[in-house]
């Protein structure tokens, strides 16, 4: 249950994440943004000497041996020259003493449904099948996901859940070909008709 | 029961996007299903060929842990149009092998406010080890309803089969199986 709410929160576009902005101080990278449904329960901010590359990496960090829910640092932005096409979120993650989960994350947004107050998912992944934990050196991941053409915004980020600390670094944003599986599931709009109740294709 | 069955309804309603999340199974997902749950990772869902009722396959639905937790489900959502008005029976054909904690067929109407009504068998749960067996969720759809979401799902360890599905329409004679909630 609480598992599922990080990852509906993360699938909770900004607006409403804006609300829960912590007043935190110390130095937050440059166009990001702290998230998530217990930002206070987490450290975010740049870490000047732990860089992969270059001096600094941002980090995240729980606070505390149990710190509640999740964090997550983020940036959104509009999906025009991403539209229609495949998009890759890559960049390097280190661990220490992660108890239960990290990954990076991305998500895109379409226009919102009549009678809806939030903008439709359209994509979604955050690497919750294939999660960062313990303690690891830099390691290279990456989410793919498909952006529709109806798509209005894509947001991404890195979330921690619990205790222990991730940093992160040289993160890229690339259109890839249609060749590069996706690792998130587009989210369809609904079936018509029931389909294959028979289980035979 | 009530306050069960309304965290039941919260979980599988917030299914959805944590199916964004789901594993890539090992299991083959069936053309136009979808993985999802609170913890689909902890489970194999998808074809099994080598158990079936009829045809070439079923779907089957795994605990991969004696701990496996929460729940996983294969689902599909369908546009509520054509069965708007209309009371509607999902059916079906289970088997279960060391089903502890337990395993259903389920069904949501939601409409623009949210959940109008939802079953999903957890009264009358598969549990167990049994033979494949029908079983069924009935709702009424209601005028405003715009989706309808079903499918089965698992609870703990142990495996279900679900084959020969149907979606149908029935009339006001066969009782509905599940609460219709009160928006």
């Amino acid at each position: 249950m609480r598992r599922l709410m990080a990852v509906a929160l993360v699938g909770v576009p900004l607006i409403a994440a804006v609300a829960n902005l912590p007043a935190q101080t110390g130095d937050l990278p440059q166009g990001w943004l702290r998230m998530g449904d217990h930002p206070e329960d987490y450290e975010m901010r740049m870490d000047p000497g732990a860089g992969r590359t270059g001096k600094a990496s941002a980090t995240i960090k729980g606070k505390g041996p149990s710190p509640a829910g999740f964090g997550t640092l983020m940036q959104s932005t509009e999906a025009g020259e991403y539209k229609g096409k495949r998009l890759r979120l890559s960049g390097w993650v280190k661990a220490a003493g992660i108890g239960e989960w990290a990954g990076l994350w991305m998500r895109v947004d379409g226009p919102t449904p009549p009678g809806s107050s939030y903008p439709a998912m359209l994509a979604f992944d955050n690497m919750q099948n294939r999660p960062i934990k313990g303690t690891s050196a830099w390691k290279r991941h990456e989410i793919v996901l498909d952006v529709a053409p109806e798509a209005t915004f894509i947001s991404f980020g890195i979330l921690l859940r619990g205790a222990g600390q991730a940093w992160i670094d040289d993160l890229s944003l690339d259109v890839v070909g249609k060749d590069v599986p996706v690792t998130g599931q587009g989210l369809q709009g609904p079936n018509k008709k029931p389909v294959n109740l028979d289980f035979e294709s | 029961m009530r306050t069960v069955s309304r965290l039941a309804v919260l979980l599988v309603s917030t299914g959805a996007l944590a199916a964004t999340a789901a594993a890539m199974e090992e299991a083959t997902t069936p053309p136009g299903w979808s993985v999802a749950g609170t913890h689909p990772a902890e489970y194999e869902m998808g074809l099994d060929r080598a158990t079936r009722r009829s045809g070439v396959a079923s779907a089957s639905l795994r605990g991969k842990t004696p701990t496996a937790g929460g729940f996983g489900t294969l689902l599909q959502e369908i546009d509520a149009a054509h069965y708007r008005g209309r009371r509607v029976r999902l059916s079906g054909y289970a088997k279960a092998a060391g089903v502890a904690g337990w395993a259903g067929l389920w069904m949501r109407v939601d409409g623009p406010q949210g959940v109008l009504a939802f079953d999903n068998m957890q009264s009358r749960p598969i549990k167990g080890t049994a033979d494949w067996r029908r079983c069924e969720v009935v709702l009424d759809v209601p005028s405003g309803a715009r989706a309808i979401w079903f499918g089965l799902l698992l609870s703990g360890p142990g495996q279900v089969w679900f084959d020969d599905l149907q979606v149908e329409a029935v009339d006001g004679a066969v009782p509905v199986t599940g609460t219709a909630s009160q928006r």
